[in-house]
């Protein structure tokens, strides 16, 4: 078994046939890389086991849950009065609110990751000056292949 | 959950619970919460620290409720209830990795220890502490972007196919196999198994 090979059947562990378990098992005794890889696996594997092993919400969750879908389907209520205090107060609050989100905003993403996260585009052809204009995946592919190389 | 689920009948499809609760049977979407509480629960538990589990839950319900109406017809209400939970996380630890710069310490020896005791033997899990092993986790797994972190979570806790990990991220399935290479390439350096032969995590 090659390497390549080996860590297309880690990816399957789910599901090995018993010859190719064993296969790999010979693989990874013989190769460190891949048996780095695998403990990687394994551990990245049983520490998100071990995050999200209590999955179930608290038991005031549902009741919780209940009166807020309660509130968010009640329709709001304001008096005449209401409005006309309400309509000043909202405005300037509005305005602080704006204000401290400008100021406290993250920074915005960089455009790599802005890239990385846009959906599958360009499948269309487009060419400049003749020279046919690389797809998002392609870019994101040659991007993998240099990383997957880079030591 | 703690509570009896409604009496709905479990068999009735995600697609009728959809129908039923846009015409106002509010029961139908807690047969739906009570069907994916557990997904939704796992997925943000694996994401955030678990003080925000709860709400960010509570957050997660709320706005599946309020724009029930998007759903497509035929598809997957879990996948849908997963993207709105991990885009709630994604912007939660965005928030937090803004307001307060992480630290990466190195690991200690009783870490090391319980990471080669567990790398050496799974069953071990059950008899590590599981606080101990939670902080680990939250402390490695921290170290990751939010978005990395989401595919690393679903394609290995949740055994997606990369492809409803792409929808479920709004992303390409290319920009899934490129992120799950950079976090198992960070997860292997901060586990110590760097490799002798370069960087090819695959």
């Amino acid at each position: 078994m090659k390497c390549r090979e080996a860590k297309e059947t880690l990816d399957r562990r789910r599901a090995l046939a018993s010859a190719e378990a064993d296969a790999l098992a010979l693989h990874l005794r013989a190769c460190p890389h891949c048996a780095a890889v695998a403990r990687t696996r394994r551990l990245t594997r049983l520490l998100l086991q071990a995050l999200a092993a209590d999955d179930e919400p608290s038991p005031y969750f549902m009741a919780r849950l209940r009166a807020r879908l309660g509130e968010a389907a009640a329709p709001p209520v304001a008096s005449r009065f209401g409005i006309r205090l309400l309509v000043p107060t909202l405005a300037s609050l509005t305005l602080m609110l704006a204000s401290g989100a400008y100021l406290l905003s993250p920074p915005p993403p960089s455009p790599v990751l802005s890239f990385l996260d846009s959906p599958a585009g360009g499948s269309e052809t487009s060419s400049f000056l003749g020279i046919p204009r690389p797809t998002h995946d392609q870019i994101l592919a040659s991007i993998l292949e240099a990383e997957e190389r880079t030591p | 959950m703690g509570e009896g689920q409604p009496d709905l009948g479990d068999q009735a499809s995600d697609g009728d619970l959809v129908r039923r609760t846009l015409a106002g049977e509010e029961q139908a979407f807690e047969v739906l919460v009570h069907r994916y509480r557990r997904l939704v629960f796992r997925v943000i538990r694996g994401m955030v620290p678990g003080a925000e589990v709860e709400d960010i839950g509570q957050e997660a319900f709320l706005r599946a409720y309020r724009s029930l109406g998007q759903v497509q017809h035929g598809s997957s209400v879990g996948s849908w209830l997963a993207r709105i939970a991990v885009n709630l996380c994604i912007d939660h630890l965005r928030r937090l990795r803004w307001r307060q710069e992480r630290s990466f310490s190195e690991l200690g020896s009783d870490e090391t220890t319980v990471l080669d005791r567990l790398a050496r033997d799974e069953s071990a899990l059950g008899e590590i502490d599981r606080l101990f092993l939670r902080d680990l986790a939250e402390k490695l797994l921290g170290q990751l972007t939010p978005q990395d972190r989401a595919v690393l979570l679903l394609k290995e806790r949740e055994g997606m196919e990369t492809r409803e990990v792409a929808r479920i991220l709004g992303c390409s399935e290319m920009a899934v196999r490129l992120r799950l290479f950079r976090a198992r390439r960070a997860l292997r350096t901060l586990l110590g198994g760097e490799s002798h032969r370069g960087g090819r995590e695959g």
